[in-house]
């Protein structure tokens, strides 16, 4: 589930639809979280699928570290990557804003940490864009990653989590919100390239 | 899964969004088929989540006789209600275009003709002329005959045009929409077979 002051906007023909803030939404504010009402599609599943799904998941679907494909069921599908996102991927079921998101900017990932299937030819605009996307981007940006998740969790606790009653696996962030668990490292989630989960079917 | 040749535009702040052709679409194309990403939640899924998805669910999923949310993965969560629409859903799972939709033009179903309960009724400003102002579950008995030829006329010229989504549908669904319409099938549908 998207955050709720949040609104689908069309940016251009190349680049099809992006996710705006349409309030304020402080750093540590979780953006998205998986719900009851997305897709996760293990790659038994995907391969019963008639061949017209493979460019939707491709295009809208991102991949855990076990391989299943997540299908947002709400606009948390059409989030763009930037090289310099407004949010980072907590664990492979949670989105954390790693700056204030101010009311008509627009919300962005970086794809590095979903296990892209392919390289991404990248033409973000953000400084210090790193040009092509690639699963194995952690192994770079691994350390930067961290420390920016780490910071922003930090203020986690002190801002509204309206995505918070929405998530499947509430438990978890609950338990982290309130310290009884440790916030995992985000690279927890991307996977080694030698593991080879990476061009499961699309 | 809504007709590939659609895109998802913004309409206005009351009304939202809605989906257009990005290509004529000539009457008789199957405009929409329910697919495997479509989700059936059931009573019991339903009780299972918590009480805040009362809102989300109430405004994206509609409901089935047996009680199941029905909620559509894609665009065709999008399509809006005309009193006059170009799109006529069937029993069988599909939405067949019942005039030609020229690029540009907006899809549009009644909603009367999806499953509606008594408190789904809703005032429409949809501007058609033919608009009944409010729609309701009632609707449907008044309106059922019209509607019946309406479908026909989308079906009648289903063997004639480009059908994208053919594969989508469950085995003999088309016949038996065919065959509750009186068209009949073996001679213009032997094209798609
Ligand atoms: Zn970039
Ligand atoms: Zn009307």
């Amino acid at each position: 589930m998207i955050h709720p002051d949040t609104e689908l906007r069309f940016v251009s023909p190349e680049i099809g639809h992006g996710v705006f803030a349409t309030r304020r939404i402080p750093k540590g504010t979780i953006t998205w979280g998986l719900c009851h009402l997305d897709h996760v599609l293990s790659p038994a599943r995907r391969l019963e699928l008639p061949p017209c799904y493979a460019g939707v998941i491709s295009a809208f679907a991102y991949l855990t570290a076990q391989g299943d494909a997540v299908l947002c069921w709400d606009i948390g599908r059409y989030v763009n990557h930037s090289c310099s996102p407004s949010s980072l991927s907590l664990n492979d079921e949670l989105d954390i804003a790693v700056r204030d998101i101010l009311p008509g900017e627009q919300l962005t990932d970086d794809y590095g940490m979903l296990n892209l299937p392919h390289v991404l030819q990248c033409r973000c605009g953000a400084p210090g864009c790193r040009r092509e996307v690639r699963a194995d981007d952690h192994l770079r940006m691994g350390a930067e990653w961290e420390v920016q998740v780490r910071e922003a969790f930090a203020l986690a606790s002190r801002v509204p989590q309206p995505v918070l009653p929405y998530l499947k696996n509430a438990s978890q962030l609950l338990d982290m919100l309130e310290g009884r668990a440790d916030v995992p490292s985000p690279l927890a989630y991307c996977v080694p390239p030698a593991a080879g989960v990476g061009p499961a079917p699309a | 899964m809504i007709h590939p040749d659609t895109v998802l535009q913004f309409i206005s702040p009351e009304i939202g969004y809605g989906v257009f052709a990005t290509r004529p679409i000539p009457q008789g194309t199957i405009t929409w088929a329910h697919d495997p990403l479509d989700q059936i939640l059931t009573p019991d899924q339903v009780r299972g989540m918590p009480e805040i998805y009362e809102e989300p669910l109430a405004r994206y999923t509609y409901r089935t006789p047996e009680g199941d949310h029905i909620l559509l993965w894609d665009l065709a969560r999008f399509m809006n209600h005309s009193c006059s629409p170009n799109c006529m859903a069937t029993h069988y799972g599909f939405e067949v275009a019942v005039r030609d939709i020229p690029q540009g033009g907006e899809l549009t179903v009644d909603y009367a003709t999806l499953y509606m309960t008594p408190e789904e009724s809703f005032d429409c400003y949809c501007r058609a002329a033919e608009c009944r102002w409010k729609i309701s579950a009632d609707d449907a008995e008044k309106l059922a005959d019209e509607w019946a030829g309406r479908i026909q006329t989308g079906l009648l010229r289903i063997g004639e045009v480009d059908q994208p989504l053919l594969h989508l549908l469950r085995d003999g669904c088309l016949q038996r929409a065919c065959g509750d319409h009186g068209v009949p099938y073996q001679l213009p549908l032997r094209r798609l077979f």
